[in-house]
């Protein structure tokens, strides 16, 4: 039996606070949230499920979901969690510690390893992904010509695909161009849409994220004051997506992701031993859109560092 | 459509199978059936 | 998969939005025109379903398949996903060009209907379809040059891939035709045991050889492999066809240089001879001249054992010796109906009549199924036996309440079959075997034992395995012959050397 996985933050967050009240915020088949007055969002997942920031494995099994209403009580005491009106306690001292802070891996990759992955993840999206959502996209992005444009006619998208391509295609050029002013201004003007429990364009936000972090803090690169500008941005977007998203953000934005994101942009851009697609069809066939809105986020960051490699000699 | 082991028999020789979740139209109720044929002509 | 489009693939939806309630996924609501005074009370944190449709019916499809969407999130092992219409389960797996049906038969035609137009190979395993629909559904089918596989039609091989209730057979140069499910599987499994392999196994339904539909499936399932590459022998089976049907079939031999044996169990063999094929005595047989013909042999009737004379020999003797004075009746409990009417045909009368629920004769017609006497074979798999319950194949122990009502002191020989492979129970051998266990114990009170013959259907690439299958079965006694013509050989021999009942 595998060990049940705990996150760090969720273990420092239950030591701090002695004894907490929370309440259901949301429930699902495989996991729930519950948050606290602060608005923080602790996760519960099944073992099955992929660990993240803020979460924890459990036998959801014990938990009867479908009995659980949102809003209704929980309480955090030590390390035990319990639901009042169920009488049910769950206890996380046996769980193993799962750190989801940023790992760096020793071995790096050359430019042309960075454009062969490039070439197979977008291979594995069009194959395993889900094109129904703003992922169709992929097909039409050229990358090649001064300021990234899409090649796409008119009757060539899905109605999201079509909505969005505009900002995407903007966000894109403002990331290339280093312009985080503009791009921070223009970041509540782009998050919450598209279809799923996740809107794609805050997956799509956070593969371009989590790939930026990774890939230039192994070249010392590391932009802290921007990204904790940004993670200002995204505290005042709840307005603009939801809560879940919003938290998924604020989490990304330091470099913190779930386990099977972190592999596959690790697989990206570094020499792992990992193999490349057996990462990537993980992250796809992870939950409706948000796998593969997530790795065309990944993948447009790879096209990019590429570009800057190409046009700028970096 | 139909019954979900034979979708799972192929599932687990690796071969690519959608199983459906057929249900009859309008809940099987016949008269309702036989009105919607007429429509569709 | 929270797609719009699978959503509006329902039939009566012309638009629809899903998605959390945002700004953004409000503007483009609003551009879709779909708009409702509903959505200002729409927050981020809300789901909302916006559509264009034509019904209150339909609005509650749509929304009862979207719950089942949301609150199937997902497993690693991908998408759970049941799309509720043809159309949408092709946005999913374009590349699909065959479709297995299994819903009840009133539904069924308009349904297959559908996957024709889509230009999808059917198997239809539903009964309960009328005449006509099947009629109307193989001839669009023959026009569209697509295998219409049914209706009743259990058993296919396809590409090597086992449908429904099939085995997993080596690959070779034997294509099958069948119109009979278990007697397909036999054939197949023993063309696998007698070292060779089949290019494709093709149903065509229990009823394709009457007049009425005239063989219209068998004859697309012939002309299929007299083209096919990969096929070199071809084999039909079925049970004895209307005589203009058999004729029209026949008649098709003349146009290809492969070789063709056909069996119609118990059929008119001079016609088949007659037409340059090859006839056959058993399933077995079947199964070792189409093997003979591929290896380019000259075919042989076979009768007989393929089982050392020695060992058969000391079976028969041991089981007269232990056998009791009164012990002089038959049992023969089968879950596959073709494999219990070879065993009849082949006992014949030289053991005396054989009451069954499938009699060769009228007067033979079992009455009463819960006082059984005399000579009885019975197939499990039959209406009679599967009201209410799944088939005997699937779910053991409808036999396994026979043996116990029907096995007692008067009987000798109990014969079965145990077939495996996809479809079938998970351990079929094992569950047999504890109920001869059982049967066993209760009849040691009385100091009787029986003598139990079976004869296992399948493969040992088949999941159950076939070695595994046998050693359970001979663990408990039992004595396994390789084919279903080999375990009735041995029953008459057993049978003959007792006294008369």
């Amino acid at each position: 039996m595998t060990q049940l996985l705990l996150s760090k933050d969720l273990q420092k967050y239950m030591k701090k606070h002695e004894h907490v009240f929370l309440k259901v915020h949301s429930v699902f088949k495989d996991a729930m949230n519950i948050i606290d007055d602060k608005g923080n969002l602790v996760t519960l997942v099944s073992p099955n499920k992929d660990i993240a920031p803020m979460s924890a494995q459990v036998s959801l099994g014990s938990i009867p979901n479908q009995h659980l209403e949102s809003g209704e009580l929980v309480e955090i005491d030590g390390d035990t969690l319990l639901f009042p009106r169920l009488n049910i306690k769950l206890n996380f001292k046996d769980h193993e510690i799962w750190n989801p802070d940023y790992q760096k891996r020793k071995t790096d990759l050359s430019m042309n390893q960075l454009e062969s992955r490039v070439m197979a993840l977008k291979d594995l999206i069009e194959t395993h992904g889900q094109l129904e959502g703003i992922v169709e996209l992929i097909k039409y992005l050229d990358f090649s010509v001064p300021g990234i444009v899409s090649t796409s006619v008119k009757q060539d998208l899905n109605q999201y695909a079509d909505f969005i391509e505009e900002r995407v295609l903007k966000v894109l050029n403002l990331v290339y161009e280093g312009n985080y002013e503009l791009l921070k201004e223009f970041i509540p003007r782009f998050v919450g849409f598209g279809p799923g429990l996740t809107p794609s364009t805050d997956d799509f936000l956070l593969g371009l994220i989590i790939s930026h972090i990774y890939e230039r803090r192994k070249r010392g690169e590391l932009m802290k004051d921007i990204y904790s500008q940004i993670s200002k941005v995204v505290e005042s977007t709840e307005e603009k997506t939801t809560k879940v998203s919003v938290e998924m953000l604020k989490h990304g934005v330091r470099g913190k992701v779930s386990e099977s994101y972190r592999l596959a942009v690790q697989a990206m851009f570094y020499d792992v031993k990992a193999s490349f697609s057996k990462t990537c069809i993980r992250v796809l066939q992870n939950g409706s859109t948000s796998g593969s809105d997530y790795l065309f986020g990944v993948y447009c960051y790879a096209q990019l560092r590429l570009k800057w490699y190409r046009e700028g000699g970096i | 459509m139909g019954l979900e082991s034979f979708q799972k028999d192929l599932i687990s020789q690796e071969v690519d199978a959608v199983q459906m979740n057929w249900r009859p139209v309008a809940g099987g109720n016949p008269k309702m059936i036989a009105l919607l044929n007429r429509l569709k002509g | 998969m929270l797609i719009s489009k699978e959503i509006k693939n329902i039939d009566g939806v012309t638009e629809v939005l899903v998605g959390m309630g945002t700004e953004l996924n409000i503007e483009l609501t609003e551009n879709l025109g779909l708009m409702g005074p509903e959505m200002k009370d729409v927050s981020p944190n809300d789901f909302f379903i916006a559509a264009d449709l034509d019904s209150d019916e339909t609005m509650a499809l749509v929304i009862e398949q979207v719950t089942q969407l949301l609150s199937q999130k997902k497993a690693e092992s991908g998408s759970d996903y049941q799309p509720v219409s043809i159309a949408g389960a092709l946005d999913i797996m374009p590349s699909a060009n065959l479709a297995v049906v299994s819903i009840p038969g009133q539904y069924a035609e308009e349904e297959v209907s559908k996957l024709l137009d889509n230009d999808l190979h059917v198997m239809l395993f539903s009964d309960n379809v009328s005449v006509e629909a099947e009629l109307f559904l193989k001839k669009k089918a023959v026009e569209k040059g697509l295998l219409m596989m049914g209706p009743d039609c259990g058993t296919a091989i396809i590409n090597g891939i086992p449908l429904a209730f099939a085995n997993k057979v080596k690959r070779g140069p034997i294509g099958i035709v069948g119109a009979s499910g278990t007697g397909t599987q036999e054939v197949s499994a023993l063309i696998d045991t007698f070292g060779s392999g089949v290019s494709q196994v093709i149903g065509t339904g229990g009823r394709d050889l009457k007049s009425e539909i005239g063989g219209l499936m068998m004859i697309q399932g012939m002309q299929a492999l007299m083209a096919d590459p990969e096929t070199k022998v071809i084999v039909l089976i079925s049970k004895p066809p209307a005589p203009e049907v058999a004729q029209k079939i026949l008649n098709m031999v003349g146009e290809t240089q492969k070789p063709v044996v056909v069996d119609f169990i118990g059929g008119d063999a001079q016609m088949i001879t007659n037409a340059g094929a090859h006839p056959c005595s058993t399933l077995e047989d079947a199964a070792l001249k189409a093997v003979a013909l591929a290896r380019g042999e000259r075919p042989v009737d076979s009768d007989g054992f393929t089982v050392d004379e020695s060992r058969v020999n000391a079976w028969i003797e041991d089981a007269v010796g232990k056998l009791k004075a009164d012990q002089v009746n038959l049992r023969g409990l089968y879950t596959g109906g073709t494999l219990a009417d070879e065993a009849m045909k082949l006992l014949g009368s030289s053991i005396g009549g054989i009451y069954s629920n499938i009699p060769l004769s009228p007067e033979y017609e079992l009455k009463d199924l819960n006082n059984l006497s005399g000579h009885v074979c019975l197939d499990l798999g039959e209406d009679q036996f599967t009201v209410g319950r799944p088939h005997p194949m699937i779910d053991p122990s409808t036999r396994s309440d026979r043996f116990e009502t029907d096995i007692d002191g008067t009987v000798a020989v109990c014969l079965i079959d145990v077939v495996i492979g996809y479809g079938s129970h998970e351990d079929p051998a094992g569950e047999v075997a504890q109920s001869i266990k059982a049967v066993k114990d209760k009849l040691a009170k009385e100091d009787k034992s029986i003598v139990v013959i079976a004869s296992i259907t399948g493969t040992e690439d088949d999941p159950q395995g076939l070695e595994a299958s046998q050693k359970s079965l001979e663990d408990e006694g039992v004595i396994v012959l390789p084919s279903n013509a080999q375990a009735v050989r041995l029953t008459k021999e057993i049978m003959n050397r007792l006294p008369k009942s």
